[in-house]
């Protein structure tokens, strides 16, 4: 266990440095949005303010997590115990049997809800149609390409 | 390793020795509700799970669970 927890503590600090990064990615964009360097591209002006509320409420829900993340991490990596919790909590091999099953699930779930997008979509807004559609390929080619990395990797 | 039904003496085991789901979870590294899934049935522990608390208990794995369900 103590080899894996040594690894697992390098983990977590590349972990931190992406927490980092993509949190400082986050302020920036809030910042240069608050002084309006960048607008969102709404040519309705009645719908502009509320989606630049809509994407600054965003921008500042990721900006909470990386930082929540972060905190996580620096109190496990300065706790043996917190540590210790934290990569049992992680890599529970039931929470990832679940996730296995959820994921497995979901995909079916996701690709029959967009297939009848597609059909359904088609007969009201040919644009949500094709919208349907590129989602559904996307999944599908994110799922060959996994299956297919998984199948050598296994 | 889900589906199938091992019973186990996890729970004989635990007993016998005064320690808790937690405890015992702990030292296993696993969480107390795997502890529980498996007390119950309704989860099956992959092989080195069930080495690592057969292996705590001072036992074999045929000692801690039983697979005779999984001969045929």
């Amino acid at each position: 266990m103590e080899k894996q927890l040594e690894q697992y503590k390098k983990a977590l600090k590349l972990q931190n440095i992406l927490y980092l990064a993509a949190a400082a990615a986050v302020a920036a964009l809030i910042a240069l949005s608050l002084v309006q360097v960048i607008t969102p591209a709404v040519p309705n002006e009645r719908w502009a303010g509320a989606w630049n509320g809509f994407l600054g409420g965003i921008s500042l829900a990721t900006f909470a997590i990386m930082v929540y993340g972060l905190s996580v991490n620096l109190r496990a990596l300065r706790d043996d115990q917190r540590l210790r919790k934290l990569y049992i909590r992680e890599h529970d091999e039931r929470a990832q049997a679940i996730s296995r099953c959820a994921g497995h699930m979901s995909y079916w779930f996701e690709t029959m809800g967009l297939l009848l997008g597609v059909l359904i979509g088609g007969y009201f807004n040919p644009v949500i149609s094709f919208v349907c559609l590129g989602c559904l390929m996307y999944i599908c080619l994110v799922r060959l390409g996994l299956k297919l990395y998984y199948n050598k990797k296994l | 390793m889900d589906g199938d039904n091992v019973k186990t003496r996890i729970k004989e085991l635990r007993k016998a020795r005064k320690l808790s789901q937690e405890e015992l979870a702990e030292a296993v590294g696993a969480t107390r509700q795997t502890i529980t899934s498996i007390e119950t049935g309704k989860y099956i522990a992959s092989l080195p799970l069930a080495y690592r608390i057969s292996r705590y208990f001072g036992l074999t794995i045929e000692e801690v669970f039983d697979l005779s369900d999984q001969e045929e």
